[in-house]
């Protein structure tokens, strides 16, 4: 089922095998998009799970959330920020992408065309970029948002989003020219 | 066209933001040089590895997850919870509050926070302090994550901010725990009699102090209880046991294990409890406080004592049985008896430090 079908079940069936099926395809990306804001998997996972629970017990109205896409990861976002601003007496601005619980990023073997040095070289090309470009690149790329959508996430322009996937293209194409 | 054009347009179709024309020009000029497909495909077939995570990550299923999550749900009563921050209310509209709420069978919340400067040797540690009248249930959730839901006369503290070592709480009354894991930092909830200390898990914990018993009912995950006076005995719970405890002399009596519906049947069951004034007057005046629901006058009378520090008298028994509801504050003791007066119609004479009461149209002597 798609995302829109789920999303109908769920407001007006109850339908909690739907829910169950929306959790299922975006667990594992929050996730990852926790562990690169917090610095800590469990308050991550927790996070994620109440954002499921707003989830549900709003879903009468769930139908005025016009990007659920979006929303998923906005809301992530910002009760990670709350709890950053809950441990730190610091006032918390804007996220800060840390290099804890990373994501690392390989190229799928089913689709190796190039030898296993220049794979090498790629992957590590990747995964040396700044926190912040590897995660704009791994959003656009592995979760299937849009450069807009990344931009309204994250809070930046969608002219820096742009700029940083280019900044990661450049590199990949290096890796593999040198 | 250039390479970086080429790399612009890939950044476009990876961005999903090129329009038909440029995904058409992109298709044009990798026809023209084949070379620049590698980068293509390799830009392509780039997935995040999940074998390089971390294996605790993968172990965990979805299947926990969705579990923990309608766990989770069930519990929330997907009600809302209402906070509200009073200090000073009149016996009537404590009345009418009760009875609104009663009817509508949502506790409301009567959410009281006291701050409190504790020199902890060389940082200040703000502590919080959580206390919860009767007929009220209170849901707080702790700088960890942690989520604690408070049943009628506890009375919760917590620092703003856990210690670097452990999570450290005192409770007094009844709590429900729900708590954030973190291998690291222990999570101790302390009451009069015993410690439990848990890593992350799901727990009821009762201890009024005026009750008989002390009850630890886990739910999931694992905690180990120290009884205060005796350390070296510490006893581990698994889930969906209960350990029950005498108040007083702290002796075990029964750790039996029941199902997962009567272990949360335990908790709805006494969700709502009648306590008597004892379990609380105790830490209610530390905050300048006397609360009374359905209390006998007479009762209430010995904490007025205590508060105002006088001596009441009754002229009649009957009097001393009369049930009464309200929370005295800021209010002198004359206030405080006026008040008590406009639901339970009696007269008094001050003499000094001594108050006689009596019923209107008797004589006081």
């Amino acid at each position: 089922m798609i995302t829109h079908e789920l999303i109908h079940q769920i407001q007006f069936n109850d339908d909690e095998s739907a829910f169950n099926e929306l959790y299922k395809q975006y667990v594992v990306k929050l996730y990852q998009f926790t562990y690169s804001l917090l610095d800590d998997r469990e308050v991550g996972e927790e996070i994620v799970n109440d954002v499921f629970l707003k989830v549900w017990i709003g879903r009468k109205k769930l139908d005025s959330i016009r990007n659920l896409h979006v929303y998923l990861y906005v809301a992530v976002k910002n009760a990670c920020l709350n709890h950053l601003r809950s441990i730190s007496s610091k006032k918390v601005r804007e996220i800060k992408v840390t290099e804890a619980y990373y994501f690392h990023l390989s190229v799928d073997p089913a689709q190796l065309l190039i030898g296993k040095e220049l794979k090498k070289k790629v992957v590590d090309a990747v995964n040396e970029l700044p926190p912040r470009c590897r995660l704009i690149f791994k959003m656009v790329k592995d979760d299937d948002l849009s450069c807009n959508e990344v931009a309204t996430i994250l809070g930046l322009s969608n002219k820096t989003v742009f700029a940083q996937l280019t900044i990661a293209l450049k590199k990949l194409d290096h890796a593999l020219r040198t | 066209m250039g390479k970086s054009r080429f790399i612009e347009l890939m950044a476009k179709r990876v961005g999903k933001t090129a329009t038909e024309k440029e995904l058409k020009e992109l298709e044009i000029f990798l026809d023209r040089f084949p070379e620049y497909k590698k980068m293509q495909k390799v830009t392509d077939a780039l997935t995040t590895d999940l074998k390089q995570q971390d294996p605790a990550v993968k172990q965990k299923d979805f299947s926990e997850g969705i579990e923990e999550l309608w766990y989770k749900i069930k519990n929330s009563g997907e009600g809302q919870v209402v906070f509200e921050k009073r200090n000073v209310r009149s016996l009537i509209y404590w009345r009418v509050a009760a009875a609104i709420l009663l009817m509508l069978t949502i506790s409301g919340i009567f959410f009281y926070t006291n701050r409190q400067l504790a020199d902890n040797q060389l940082t200040k540690v703000i502590i919080r302090h959580v206390y919860v009248p009767y007929g009220k249930t209170a849901g707080i959730i702790l700088p960890d994550g942690t989520k604690v839901k408070l049943n009628s006369g506890s009375t919760f503290s917590y620092p703003e901010t856990f210690s670097k070592t452990t999570r450290e709480v005192d409770l007094e009354g009844e709590g429900f725990f729900e708590v954030t894991k973190n291998a690291k930092k222990p999570f101790l909830v302390h009451t009069n009699t015993l410690t439990v200390k848990v890593l992350g898990t799901v727990f009821n914990v009762k201890a009024y102090r005026n009750d008989k018993n002390i009850e630890t009912t886990l739910l999931t995950g694992r905690v180990q209880v120290e009884l205060k006076d005796k350390p070296e005995k510490s006893i581990i719970l698994l889930p969906n046991e209960k350990l029950i405890v005498d108040n007083n002399i702290s002796g075990i009596l029964n750790a039996s294990a029941a199902n997962a519906r009567e272990a949360k049947i335990e908790y709805q069951v006494t969700a709502l409890p009648r306590v008597s004034a004892k379990g609380i007057k105790e830490t209610a005046w530390l905050y300048n406080r006397i609360v009374f629901t359905n209390q006998s006058f007479e009762e209430v009378a010995k904490q007025i004592e205590r508060k105002y520090n006088v001596q009441i008298t009754f002229e009649e028994q009957s009097l001393k049985n009369e049930q009464i509801s309200g929370v005295l504050e800021n209010e002198s003791l004359e206030q405080a008896l006026e008040i008590i007066k406009m639901t339970t119609p009696f007269k008094f004479r001050i003499d000094g430090r001594a108050i006689y009461l009596a019923h209107i149209g008797n004589a006081i002597n």
